[in-house]
């Protein structure tokens, strides 16, 4: 919303206030300035000239020579090359030293020979429009020599006011205004209007009926009736204003119905007479696909929710978005029904937005007008024509009065009833903090903004609402009028006095963050994606139909086509994320993401997967409350990719490729810093995560049984899929936070320390079998039944090769012997080992090599 | 010295004093470098089975007997002193020896080394959110957490946002296929409905997460961070909003900025208002980042809405309480002087790596 301080100053007298000051005050209303702008587009003199010889150029047929007085007597050569450049004509002359719009400095010059000192200007030169038609033709009666920028009223300063979707009030210079009076405490003037102008013979039901085809489509619709008008440029006064507002100046009818509107807020829309079919105006619901053709020139298809103004036959206008091309006012239009109306906000708003039609009409429907001002706008418009003619006559241009009919229709079958809010004083200074709120000085500032008291008792005061203010509904809303106006910045600043520790904080939240300070710690770095994925990535990540991560959650209406999908598994991202970094030739980035992951409740349940079914039901910051909702699951986790390679080649090293046991002892470290250090992996089941490596994947547990989650090398397929190099797949790994959690509080003991008596060292290299697992090894020493010393053991060595038999390997450990009552002697292990080797050997056919 | 002549005493004190000054001069001709293997000689050559020593025991033999007794204890001395200079010498020479070996051993130490797979790092947001949630932790607050994906009832009907009102086109909103009135949610105030349903007064809450809008453009994501807080009791005014804010804003940014309230609106608070921080950067003399204001939009706020209050079955003559929310990415921009919102969430590891595991 554009405020032009120099319309602003008809209603309120704030000439004493620097522009700094209007602007703070204003932004302290609520009415946010987003930018001044100061209008100003001529500098140097530039004035009223009066051609009062023009010539041929001697040496060039387009030019003409002009002698023009600028008044006290001085008369200026001027070369000129408009073909309106004539005798006799008021002009716009910059003369030498003048600056117009663009930096262009006007000097004296010689054109073809003959000495001009100065320009005679057109509007494009003025920077008023883009016309470049001509020179301005002044009015005749323009006076001589008179400052360009003083007569044509350009120079303001406008105000660019972010305006919130309550105050549809604001939405006219006249609302901004009352809400400076009522700060400042000073008169708003409200134009006057003129009786006296209007023919009390000349009956608008002579010319126009008016109908409302639903009352709840449109509250009150008036038609007002003028003739004997013309469509001439209007005075400067008019254009000027219309044009600081944002808009274009067009002719007096268009320009005084766009005044009146940034006047008061209420649209207004202006009917040639001779094209309304059988004198008709209704407000009626567009038949389904009936057609409309509007000012911009677009046909229109309409529907039945869509609200249009018809005539006898036909819509003539999208009611309260655009007129329709036909009737609008043309050249030669004379006579003409204005249309002041209300209509339906929200039937506005469905139809401007299917057409993305977004008009300085539609925004103020949308937000609500003033139903009882009506009347008084469509008088205003029309005195705002007669005086812009008024204004013409004395400029000596010669055309006649309007008449303007002295009855309008008015339609407006249910008045709409005045609000009633009451207010208690004692509520109103408990809320603002003020205790001492003079009573006086809330009064006033609800009277300034145009509440009445009807009634006071004590503590109790009853107020009746403005009809421009339909955002007043309760206490609360009057007590915000008396904060705002007085100024928020006399509420004192102060703190809370409440009880301690009333709620306690639910753990998993800190624990979330934990979480990526662990993984960050085993240096990943975090990166944050948007959670959206598109049915390709769930395609590249090998998700079939009956795959549970299949069923996302779908957006109806994405941004983009990539964005359907919430994701169901964090690994899109990360691929993505891979992708960018080795696309700027970063290699090796090893990152991690926290987030949600987005489910069908169905769709975890009877899937072919068991692995999925162990997914909790839904996580746990849903408050228990809402878990009665139909909603779909929402589940944190982490989850982390270690590019390729692992470790660069280095001086010092060879390149190391990241693999499974990347992932491995990351996890593993990163879950023993929140106390869970017995896990289980598993072999991962194909089908469960088509987007691994089917041989270099594992699912992880705890030893209770609780799935946590799984690693995995990414499956060359999926790899190409997100247009990474097959042959150089990431490595990922993805946890559900709310399983280590409630893996992470479970009870533990904990052992108590460092033994007394020392340890005894030996190493076993064993040949097995090629297909033996290094989980056997360990099932088999937890089994081991006559252990009395046995305390560690560690796999250092896996071997395969020469001195080894074909289809053998050979697995060396370190085991580690110690007692808690003595100090072992040779013979004490070595009777252990003896016995090791043979229960070994049963379990898994193990030889020493 | 081997024939039969026999010595006297004071032939056997010369004699050690001959072997002192002769063990002093071989220590001398050795000079600083001692070696292990020179330290091992000089004992053959003084205390071995041939040594000057083990001769002069020897020559005891053939001594007066009652000269033995003195000799021997004079002798047995020599060796004595002599054994512990060796010893010491020992040492002193392996610790060289040691010294030497390593000073030979000189590493290049302005060879590369790999330093990615140290510390890694938190995403900025992330940083930030811990700030801020500290400091209102500090301040009394409990962080609420509460769903992404929620129904129109939490997002926009319990926070009264009528059904007609513009300024449910105002917030462009995602909406979720083959569901009805499920959303992404556009803020973070869902919690406040969640919470007060679930909680009993008086609260202090605040609650971080991702939001959603239809936007994107250079500084809109569809995907975007808030953190919304609210404070309900009995006798709450629009001073313990304004002081909050003050509090919290200057605990993060700095105790010499000011901060303000601008009236504003939002459908949950009346009165409301958005606040404003003096600029961090020119410290609210006018600068690009603050347009030459001197003031940064920081976020919205206002007293709860007596609406919402009837929403969650909370009696609004009993309570009241305020609201506030704001923008995290934002925050962290201006906190870590980025430029560039998109940046965020592009996962550039040579951009977020330069981030700390701690604020």
């Amino acid at each position: 919303m554009h405020i032009s301080l120099q319309w602003l100053l008809d209603y309120i007298d704030v000439k004493d206030l620097s522009v700094d000051e209007i602007s703070s005050t204003l932004t302290q209303l609520g009415l946010e300035v987003e930018g001044v702008t100061t209008v100003q587009p001529l500098q140097g003199p530039v004035v009223v000239g009066h051609i009062i010889k023009a010539q041929q150029h001697p040496n060039a047929d387009k030019l003409r020579l002009c002698q023009v007085d600028v008044g006290a007597g001085e008369i200026l050569s001027i070369v000129c090359g408009a073909p309106n450049a004539r005798e006799g004509l008021k002009v716009v002359v910059a003369r030498v030293g003048a600056i117009l719009p663009k930096d262009f400095k006007i000097k004296e010059s010689k054109i073809r020979g003959e000495a001009s000192f100065g320009m005679l200007c057109s509007e494009q030169e003025l920077g008023l429009s883009e016309s470049h038609d001509g020179i301005i033709e002044l009015p005749p009666l323009a006076p001589l020599g008179a400052s360009i920028a003083d007569y044509l009223q350009l120079n303001d300063t406008v105000f660019e006011i972010g305006l919130t979707p309550n105050r549809s009030d604001c939405l006219g210079v006249l609302g901004v205004a009352r809400d400076v009076a009522a700060r400042l405490g000073r008169p708003l003037k409200i134009p006057a209007l003129h009786p006296e102008w209007s023919r009390e013979d000349l009956d608008s039901a002579s010319k126009v009926k008016v109908q409302i085809a639903h009352s709840q489509d449109s509250s009150r619709f008036v038609g007002l009736y003028v003739k004997n008008l013309r469509t001439l440029a209007s005075p400067a006064w008019l254009q000027r204003r219309v044009q600081h507002a944002g808009m274009r100046p067009i002719n007096l009818i268009v320009d005084a119905t766009n005044y009146a509107m940034l006047e008061s807020g209420q649209p207004i829309h202006a009917y040639d007479e001779r094209e309304l079919s059988s004198g008709l105006l209704q407000v009626r619901r567009a038949a389904d696909n009936e057609i409309l053709k509007t000012l911009d020139g677009q046909e229109r298809k309409l529907l039945s929710t869509d609200l249009v103004i018809a005539d006898g036959q036909k819509a003539v206008g999208l009611a309260g978005i655009m007129g329709g091309a036909d009737s609008e006012v043309k050249a030669d239009t004379q006579n003409i029904v204005i249309e002041v109306a209300h209509f339906h906000p929200g039937l506005v708003r469905k139809t401007a937005k299917r057409f993305a039609l977004h008009t300085e009409a539609s925004h103020r429907f949308e937000r609500g007008v003033d139903v009882n001002n009506i009347n008084w706008v469509a008088r205003r418009v029309a005195e705002l024509m007669y005086q812009a003619t008024l204004d013409l006559r004395a400029q000596g241009y010669d055309l006649p009065l309007p008449e303007i009919a002295g009855r309008a229709v008015d339609i407006y079958p249910e008045p709409i009833k005045a609000l009633e809010v009451s207010l208690r004083t004692s509520r109103l200074r408990q809320m603002t903090a003020t205790p001492d709120l003079p009573w006086d000085e809330a009064k006033g500032i609800l009277e300034r903004l145009g509440l009445k008291l009807v009634k006071q008792d004590a503590d109790l005061s009853l107020w009746h609402i403005p009809s421009w203010r339909q955002d007043l509904e309760r206490e609360v809303d009057l007590i915000e009028e008396i904060a705002r106006v007085r100024g928020y910045e006399k509420i004192p600043t102060k703190l809370p006095r409440m009880e301690l520790g009333a709620l306690a904080e639910d753990p998993f939240i800190e624990f979330l963050d934990q979480n990526k300070i662990a993984l960050a710690n085993l240096g990943l770095s975090e990166i944050i994606s948007f959670p959206f994925m598109s049915t390709e990535d769930a395609a590249g990540l090998g998700l079939t139909a009956q795959h549970p991560l299949h069923a996302c959650i779908t957006l109806a209406n994405p941004l983009v086509e990539q964005h359907r999908l919430l994701r169901s598994t964090l690994v899109p991202g990360l691929l993505r994320a891979v992708y960018e970094n080795r696309r700027h030739g970063v290699q090796g980035v090893q990152l991690f993401e926290a987030a949600r992951s987005f489910h069908e409740p169905r769709s975890l349940q009877g899937s072919l997967s068991t692995v999925w079914a162990h997914l909790p039901r839904q996580g746990g910051h849903i408050p228990k409350k809402a878990l009665k909702d139909d909603r779909p699951l929402e589940h944190n986790r982490i989850a982390g990719i270690l590019d390729q390679p692992y470790t660069q080649k280095s001086w010092n090293q060879a390149e190391v490729k990241a693999d499974f046991f990347h992932a491995k002892s990351v996890l593993t470290t990163y879950l023993s810093g929140f106390g869970i250090d017995k896990l289980q992996w598993k072999a991962i089941e194909p089908l469960d995560y088509p987007w691994l490596h089917p041989g270099a994947a594992a699912t992880l547990w705890t030893t209770q049984g609780q799935f946590l989650g799984y690693a995995g090398e990414i499956h060359p397929r999926t790899a190409k899929a997100f247009e990474l190099e097959p042959k150089e797949a990431p490595v990922v790994f993805e946890i559900l936070l709310a399983a280590v959690f409630a893996a992470s509080r479970e009870s533990k003991t904990y052992a108590s320390g460092s033994q007394k008596f020392p340890p005894v060292a030996r190493d076993l290299a064993l040949v097995v079998p090629q297909s033996t697992r290094f989980d056997q090894f360990e099932v088999a020493f937890a089994g081991f039944k006559k252990r009395k010393y046995l305390r560690d053991t560690r796999l250092f060595d896996v071997y395969q090769g020469p001195n080894i038999p074909e289809g053998k390997k050979s697995m060396a450990f370190s085991l580690v012997f110690q007692a808690d009552d003595k100090t072992l002697t040779d013979k004490d292990v070595e009777k252990e080992v003896e016995q090791l080797l043979g229960w070994l050997k049963d379990e898994l056919s193990a030889e020493l090599r | 010295m081997s024939d039969a002549k026999t010595y006297t005493l004071q032939d056997c004190v010369k004699k050690i004093e001959d072997i002192r000054q002769t063990f002093a001069s071989d220590i001398a001709q050795l000079g600083g470098q001692l070696q292990p293997r020179a330290v091992e000689d000089l004992k053959v050559k003084f205390l071995g089975r041939k040594g000057l020593v083990t001769e002069l025991m020897e020559a005891l033999k053939s001594m007066p007997k009652e000269d033995k007794p003195g000799a021997g204890k004079v002798i047995n001395e020599l060796r004595q002193g002599l054994e512990k200079e060796l010893e010491a010498l020992k040492i002193k020479a392996e610790e060289g020896a040691l010294d030497q070996h390593l000073n030979q051993h000189r590493l290049d130490v302005s060879l590369p080394v790999q330093v990615r797979r140290g510390q890694g790092s938190l995403h900025p947001v992330t940083l930030m959110r811990r700030i801020l949630l500290t400091e209102f932790r500090r301040l009394g607050f409990t962080v609420y957490d509460g769903p992404e994906v929620d129904l129109d009832f939490y997002n926009f009907s319990a926070l009264n946002f009528k059904d007609d009102h513009p300024a449910r086109d105002m917030q462009d909103t995602f909406f979720i296929a083959d569901r009805a009135k499920t959303i992404l949610r556009t803020h973070t105030s869902n919690i406040q409905i969640h919470a007060m349903l679930h909680e009993k007064p008086p609260l202090r809450i605040v609650a971080p997460g991702r939001t959603y809008r239809c936007d994107s453009d250079l500084t809109h994501t569809p995907m975007f961070h808030q953190i919304e807080g609210f404070v309900v009791d009995r006798g709450i005014d629009m001073g313990d909003m304004k002081g909050v804010i003050d509090r919290f804003l200057k605990a993060v940014f700095g105790e010499d900025l000011e901060t303000r309230l601008r009236p504003s609106f939002f459908p949950f608070v009346e009165p409301g208002a958005e606040f404003d921080l003096q600029c961090v950067a020119c410290r609210g003399k006018g600068c690009r980042i603050c347009k030459q204001t001197g003031w940064l939009e920081i976020g919205g706020l206002g007293m709860i809405h007596p609406n919402v209050f009837e929403a969650v079955g909370y009696s609004s003559e009993e309570y009241t309480g305020f609201a506030f929310g704001f923008g995290i990415d934002r925050m962290a921009m201006l906190r870590y002087k980025l430029s560039d919102l998109r940046q965020l969430f592009e996962g550039q590891q040579d951009f977020l790596g330069q981030f700390p595991t701690y604020p």
